[in-house]
């Protein structure tokens, strides 16, 4: 008897021997592997709103790319009061061991961008198929060009550019690849490619937040006057139907309470996402601001006291830190109504700038009547009782170049002007940051950033040499 | 046991066979232990003769001698005492535990006698932890007392758990904390424990005891042991309670007073600095101006701290019948902290241990304890909202309450004084009244066990373990308070998170024994083992804005919830092992063992690790040439090898590709998150050890010398990946780094006088040093660097061939005499006043960790006196001291208040050994080596003067034991470098340091001193 009970609890425990090796297949309980996903429409859809979501990384359209293109510029003056953020590029100290981390995003909406366009042959042909090919190419192009503008040279900008280093093609979801640079013009021929194929697979109308026809027609002007393209910018600018964003209406795009104008934005939820693209600029609590960037008096006395982006305090507005001192704060992206937390849509495309490529287009085409039509849509929306200047000729381009340094400001467009113009940055050496020109001017030795300055373009990050020594490091650095 | 209780017996009856005459008188006394407790049966003999007697149950003996007869007491587990009868008929004699003789060490699996253990073990007793015990964390005890334990104390938080490494640092991405074991269950961590129910720690450095835990024990393995109940003993209960109070120790430099701060403002602004302009001491005008701020003079220290009230009561019941024991305990634990309007840490705890002999053959046991912990918790970040940045920062000038002109109260509308923001834009004291955070966590710990003798020579044990962890952490910005303002939604006022976890972790063990003796002297015993543990984490977050009031913060009341998320974790563990332990005679000693482990962390091609040891000893003091030796009591001489693995702290599923689901404007939105690593597996620790044990001169001086080698390869590296590829976080997690730790560890125990009598003067003093080396010898390869690419870490740098985390910073060259303007070295070594943040160094032999540290212990006692002193030490780690740099800010943060010392700035061409002129703060404060300083330091731990009552008093009071003690903690401290506290762990508690603790201070919670007295009742 004693033994039997004996034997029984022995085998009770051996019995626990037996194949727990199952127990050691775990997968994880917030993700699925991607073998098993793209499988539905659904799937694609959710994977689009990822590559969308790419876009709204803090160092892309989230942040750093809509501030440092004017941060760079005479648009902005730094803030001592501020945490002095960015400092580095507003100085143009930038190298490759304090760079800007500007790789990786972009090239993370290009694999995800791959993934689908990999896995598409999954769905069954049709538009709703055709639809996300179109919208993954194009955001794929987006994020190509946005990285060649940032890193390379732009073809209009010297008689060499078009030959010197462009940034890698990505193609393939390898997670290890290694491709070398390849030539300004392979990329140029590449994004704009895509953006012809994907214009003709794309929907018409997806809806707010996504890519459509016009957002690849409008992003097409922007490539082709890139590329010295100019009757291929007017004619893919003519091809977009979206209108300019009226007086009335113009002050709201910024609060997001009006989307007028606007060809395309990344959408975001106050609370859910709560991507501040705003605090690039300031932070601020209800009554005080603190300050780091604000607008360069130079440039705020450029806005006319009949300009509905002054007067509306759409883009500024004169504001006080804790001490008392008075700015020309940013507001363009203060936040929605009654907030003050910075977050808001991610503008990427409007109307107007369209209408300004095609000016400018037509103006580098000597076509004069033509350009000041398109740049007096802009003006006569933006103008209380406007009148048109009848500018032509070079005055007439310099009105353009203005008009769009007004109209973009803070909106990741500055930088890249200028250098595609061949043209410095020169900031004032008396102007302070305070709202009527007193305070700290810029420091004298960053002052100006002669046209053509290797500093245009960015350093490739010395992280990335490191882990592919074969990826060629810019001329100067 | 049994068997050398029997052998000790016979051994002390063949000194007494002969027998005596003369016996012409009786004395009479008392035996008790080293704390006057009556030892019962304790043999008493007349020397040279059969003649001898037994205590009773109080210790009483009486036997009939003559004077100039000696006298032999002795009581197993003892040292023996021999005593010549003299002319009184009254001998009181107190024996002292013999330590090296029969201390059984717990081993985890099992236990062994000292003298039959092959391996590198350290140990507590109870008493030892009795004597250290105010801290309410057990790890903060093993400060100072294990050798080759470094133990780091977080910070003064109450509630704090220290950060422990056994034999250094054994990894960069995994975890290097060691495994604790509580009566056999793997233990969260040492906050589940009441230091009161401990019996013993035993701390598993080398392989031979600590590979039995394979994969899991790489760090090193804690081994704690509950109390237990005696069989056939009545109920003994035990009551112990202590009460004091804690206080800031306090600062070796002093801040500024409003006079000196005014001073120090108004000599900036005057020499040009623009930070120093619009402060208050340089817009003085007048006389009347001056006054004012001087009559606001407020100590900050006071406005904000307090003294910390500390209180313990702990009662437990321990006895036995004839076929169970048990152990009872309860415990409360309270620590107020030092901040004021929080209301800090408390514990309450309970346990039952019971052990059943079922029948004959067969036994079965539970011990089970639940423990629950409120932390009430301040911002401990470096901004605004730390207290002990705003005590040091806000300005002496300053009030904590708006005044009037005539600095009286300003009242709001309900007649409230109003806090004051003052220059910081906050108000400390504000924020903990109105965003307060709590922290819960209960611990549930069970252990559960049946073991089976089915042959006189083969026994199975079967036990369930289980830990269940649940953890809460409210925090809540009430609406309208002023953080409310800056990150709150102005729509929807006020901001409440819920997040928690729930944790429960199982291990179903089975151990088959078989152990045997052969030909009388060859002691055998081969044990199997089958382990399975899962591991199961739930954790929830929930926020929500908007509620109406300060008072009411359920989210139920809020507007808008604003976010949710759950999520859960598994892992399991599958081990199977086989252990040998052999002796020649308790001569020769070796053990073997060989276990395979899997894990689910690891990807399908790596997942099994196998894990070996092996060990020898010799008991040279058992040879017959030493037998009887009285300068030599014990020696042995031991070594051991084998290896064990380490997954602890890793992600869960680090190995598989993964996709998540995520949200964008409200929308799903799927997202590729890591692209994982099949061949992901164990990192790898294989550990060499060889020490000599002794004891010496009749065991008054007894000590263990080990050195070891303990080599740590696979380490689990993010190998990086270009961007290019889009790899989600730009890594490939990979088994590829190695590291190398090696020691030296002594430790020494001398009774410097020992008495012969109870009462008499006996003095102790013990001290131990642990030398380390660490050496990092293989990190990820690339084509620049094909020994290993750095790991920057902050201002750390993981470089192979240099200590782990060595500081990497631009090094400081002083102040040039002739203008103060600030000079480091360039990167060729020669001066500059160029700062360049390109010129880093890699400070070769300076790191956070320490060349070696130790502890002194004195123990003395003269009658029911005792006095224990227990001294920590530490030298050759270096911590910058990022607080001394906010306060001598050189003008930079002169809106701040400062040191006294920041006065001595450069005036005058040929000033040295000054700062640099404010002039130059902004360049002075670049980042370098200007703050890094030795933080070499020796603290008085602990201080007890206790004091026993005599027996004439207890068994009057028919009671066992009373004793009294005051107690001292932090009460002394020696740190010749370093300008503020120099024990550093926690640099700042909400900022992610990726050296882990030890390289910065930043305003943490500071280290705390304590006075407490209690009373221990025993009846």
């Amino acid at each position: 008897m004693k033994n039997i009970f004996k034997t029984v609890i022995l085998v009770f425990g051996v019995l626990l021997f037996n194949s727990c090796e199952d127990e050691l297949e775990k997968l994880p309980n917030d993700s699925v592997t991607p073998e098993t996903f793209y499988q539905t429409q659904a799937d694609f859809e959710s994977a689009m709103r990822g590559v969308y979501s790419g876009f709204l990384n803090g160092s892309y359209y989230g942040g750093s790319f809509l501030s440092l293109p004017d941060i760079m510029t005479s648009n902005v003056i730094i803030s001592p009061q501020g945490r002095l953020s960015n400092q580095v590029f507003f100085e143009w100290r930038h190298a490759p061991n304090l760079s800007w981390n500007f790789m990786y995003p972009p090239y993370v909406v290009i694999n995800r961008s791959n993934l689908i366009l990999e896995n598409i042959n999954n769905l069954p042909d049709g538009p709703d198929k055709t639809n996300i090919i179109g919208e993954a190419k194009a955001a794929r192009a987006l994020a190509m060009f946005d990285l060649v503008r940032v890193f390379s040279e732009i073809p209009t900008q010297s008689s060499g550019a078009s030959q010197s280093l462009g940034m890698p093609i990505i193609t393939t979801t390898d997670p290890t690849v290694q491709i070398p640079r390849p030539s300004v013009d392979e990329c140029y021929t590449f994004i704009i490619n895509e953006l012809e194929e994907a214009k003709g697979l794309v929907n018409s109308d997806n809806g707010s937040g996504r890519i459509n026809k016009n957002t690849v027609r409008a992003l097409l002007s922007r490539a082709y006057l890139y590329n010295g393209n100019d009757l291929e910018a007017i004619n893919a600018a003519n091809e977009v139907t979206a209108s300019i964003a009226s007086l009335s209406t113009f002050p709201g795009v910024w609060t997001d309470s009006s989307e007028d104008g606007v060809i395309f934005k990344i959408n975001q939820d106050r609370i859910l996402d709560g991507v501040s693209i705003g605090v690039q600029w300031s932070q601020s609590n209800a009554g005080n601001v603190v300050p780091e960037y604000v607008m360069s008096y130079e440039l705020f006395n450029l806005y006319g006291n009949d300009d509905i982006r002054k007067t509306s305090g759409a883009y500024t507005q004169i504001q006080s830190d804790q001490a008392g001192n008075l700015y020309n704060t940013i507001t363009k992206m203060f936040g929605e109504p009654g907030q003050n937390n910075g977050v808001v849509d991610a503008k990427i495309i409007r109307a107007a700038e369209v209408y300004l490529n095609k000016a400018e287009a037509h103006a580098n085409r000597s076509e004069w009547v033509e350009a000041l039509q398109a740049l007096d849509m802009v003006r006569s929306n933006r103008y209380t009782g406007f009148v048109s200047g009848g500018e032509t000729g070079p005055a007439l381009l310099e009105a353009i170049k203005l008009e769009r340094r007004l109209e973009l400001f803070a909106e990741g467009h500055r930088f890249f002007d200028l250098k595609r113009w061949n043209e410095p940055v020169v900031r004032s050496a008396t102007d302070g940051d305070f709202f009527d020109g007193s305070g700290t001017p810029a420091p004298a030795n960053y002052l100006t950033l002669p046209a053509g300055n290797y500093k245009f373009q960015m350093p490739i990050p010395q992280s990335e040499i490191n882990v592919y020594p074969g990826l060629e490091q810019n001329p100067g650095y | 046991m049994k068997t050398k209780f029997s052998g000790i017996l016979t051994l002390f009856l063949a000194f007494v066979v002969q027998l005596s005459f003369a016996q012409d008188k009786t004395v009479s006394g008392v035996v008790s232990d080293e704390n006057g407790l009556p030892l019962p049966s304790a043999t008493v003999a007349v020397k040279g003769t059969s003649n001898g007697t037994t205590t009773d149950f109080d210790g009483n003996y009486s036997i009939s001698t003559s004077a100039g007869d000696v006298l032999t007491f002795s009581y197993v587990g003892y040292s023996t005492k021999e005593v010549t009868v003299g002319a009184s008929n009254s001998i009181n004699i107190s024996l002292v535990p013999d330590n090296t003789l029969d201390e059984v060490v717990i081993t985890g699996f099992g236990s062994k006698s000292r003298d039959k253990l092959t391996s590198a073990v350290t140990t507590l007793s109870s008493d030892d932890i009795k004597k250290l015990s105010p801290t309410t964390s057990v790890d903060n005890m093993l400060q100072g007392n294990a050798p080759g334990v470094q133990v780091v104390g977080g910070n003064g938080k109450p509630g704090q758990t220290a950060f422990v490494r056994v034999r250094g640092v054994g990894s960069i991405n995994a975890s290097s904390a060691p495994l604790y074991v509580i009566d056999g269950v793997v233990a969260p961590n040492l906050n589940s424990i009441n230091p009161n129910d401990i019996e013993s720690m035993s701390i598993l450095k080398d392989a031979a005891t600590a590979s039995l835990y394979g994969s899991r024990a790489a760090n090193g393995v804690i081994v704690i042991t509950t109390k237990s109940g005696k069989k056939d003993r009545d109920a003994r209960v035990t009551i112990s309670s202590r009460v004091g109070y804690g206080q800031r120790i306090k600062d070796n430099f002093e801040m500024m007073d409003a006079a000196q701060k005014i001073q120090y403002e108004r000599e900036l602004a005057s020499l040009g600095v623009s930070n120093a302009q619009s402060l208050p001491g340089a817009q003085i005008t007048n006389q009347d101006e001056y006054n004012f701020l001087i009559a606001r003079n407020t100590d900050w220290m006071d406005e904000l701290l307090r003294k910390a009230y500390i209180q313990n009561n702990s009662i437990s019941v321990d006895g036995g019948t004839e076929k169970t024991s048990y152990f009872f305990g309860l415990g409360h634990d309270r620590n107020t902290g030092i901040i004021q309007e929080v209301n800090g840490f408390e514990r309450l705890n309970g346990r039952m241990n019971l052990n059943f002999q079922a029948k004959e053959w067969l036994n079965i046991s539970t011990n089970f304890s639940v423990t629950t912990t409120k932390s009430d918790e301040p911002r401990d970040r470096n901004n605004a909202q730390n207290p002990f940045r705003a005590m040091y920062d806000y300005n002496p000038y300053e009030t904590k309450y708006i005044l009037d002109d005539d600095n009286n109260f300003v009242l709001d509308a309900n007649g409230e004084r109003q806090f004051n923001l003052t220059r910081a834009g906050f108000s400390i004291t504000e924020a903990l009244i109105n965003n307060p955070e709590i922290q819960n966590t209960t611990f549930l710990i069970g252990g559960f066990s049946a073991k089976a003798d089915i042959t006189d020579h083969i026994s199975n044990t079967f036990r369930i373990g289980a830990t269940n962890t649940s953890y809460r952490r409210e925090y809540f910005i009430a609406p309208g308070s002023v953080l409310d303002g800056y990150v709150g939604d102005a729509q929807n006022p006020g901001i409440k998170t819920d997040n928690g976890s729930n944790e429960l972790d199982y291990t179903i063990t089975n151990l088959l024994s078989y152990s045997n003796t052969f030909a009388e002297k060859h002691n055998v015993k081969l044990t199997g083992l089958f382990e399975f543990n899962k591991r199961t984490l739930r954790n929830y977050s929930l926020s929500s804005n908007g509620f109406s009031n300060d008072f009411l913060s359920v989210q139920a009341v809020a507007t808008v919830p604003t976010a949710a998320s759950t999520n859960y974790f598994e892992r399991a563990l599958l081990a199977y092992g086989a252990f040998l332990d052999y002796d020649y005679d308790g001569k020769y000693l070796a053990t073997a063992s060989i276990r395979r482990d899997g894990s689910s962390t690891f990807g399908q091609n790596n997942r099994y690790g196998v894990f070996y040891s092996g060990s020898l000893a010799w008991n040279i003091s058992k040879e017959n040439f030493l037998s009887g030796n009285s300068t030599i009591n014990d020696l042995k001489l031991r070594a051991s090898v084998g290896t064990s693995g380490n997954s602890n702290g890793l992600a869960s599923y680090g190995a598989v590709p993964t996709l998540g689901f995520g949200s964008l404007n409200g929308a799903a939105t799927a997202i590729p998150t890591d692209n994982g690593n099949a061949d992901l597996g164990f990192e790898k620790n294989f550990i060499f050890d060889v020490g000599v044990e002794f004891s010496l001169l009749n065991r008054r001086l007894s000590g263990v010398i080990d050195y070891y080698e303990r080599t740590t390869s696979d380490l689990l590296l993010n190998a990086p990946l270009s961007s290019l590829g889009g790899e989600p976080d730009g890594v490939i997690f990979s088994n590829i780094g190695e590291m190398v730790n090696k020691g030296l560890e002594i430790k020494l125990t001398g009774d410097i006088i020992r008495g012969d009598n109870p009462g008499d003067f006996n003095l102790t003093l013990g001290g131990n040093i642990a030398f380390l080396d660490n050496e990092v010898t293989k990190l990820v390869s690339t084509q620049e660097s094909p020994d290993g690419e750095d790991i920057i870490v902050g201002d750390n740098i993981i470089r192979v061939g240099e200590e782990i985390y060595t500081y990497n910073l631009v090094r400081w060259a002083g102040v040039n005499p002739a203008n103060g303007e600030p000079l480091w070295y360039d990167a060729d070594g020669n001066i500059t006043n160029q700062y360049n943040a390109d010129d880093l160094q890699v400070l070769s032999g300076k790191s956070p960790l320490a060349k070696f540290d130790g502890g002194v212990n004195l123990f003395m006692s003269y009658k029911g006196f005792d006095l224990a002193a227990d001294f920590y030490y530490k030298v050759g780690n270096y911590v910058q001291n990022f607080m001394e740099s906010n306060m001598l800010s050189d003008g930079q943060s002169v809106d701040a208040n400062q040191r006294v010392d920041a006065f001595n700035y450069w005036r005058n061409p040929g000033d040295t050994n000054v700062l640099p002129s404010p002039l130059y703060g902004n360049e002075a404060q670049n980042s370098s080596d200007r703050w890094l300083q030795k933080g070499d330091y020796v603290r008085l731990r602990n201080l007890t003067l206790g004091y026993n009552l005599p027996t004439s008093f207890t068994q009057k009071m028919k009671i066992e034991r009373l004793r009294l003690f005051l107690q001292g903690q932090n009460l002394w401290t020696y740190a010749p470098y370093f300008n503020g506290d120099p024990e550093v762990g926690i640099g700042s508690g909400e900022t992610a340091n990726g050296v882990g603790f030890g390289n910065y201070n930043l305003y943490s919670y500071p280290q705390v001193q304590s006075i407490q007295m209690g009373v221990e009742l025993t009846f």
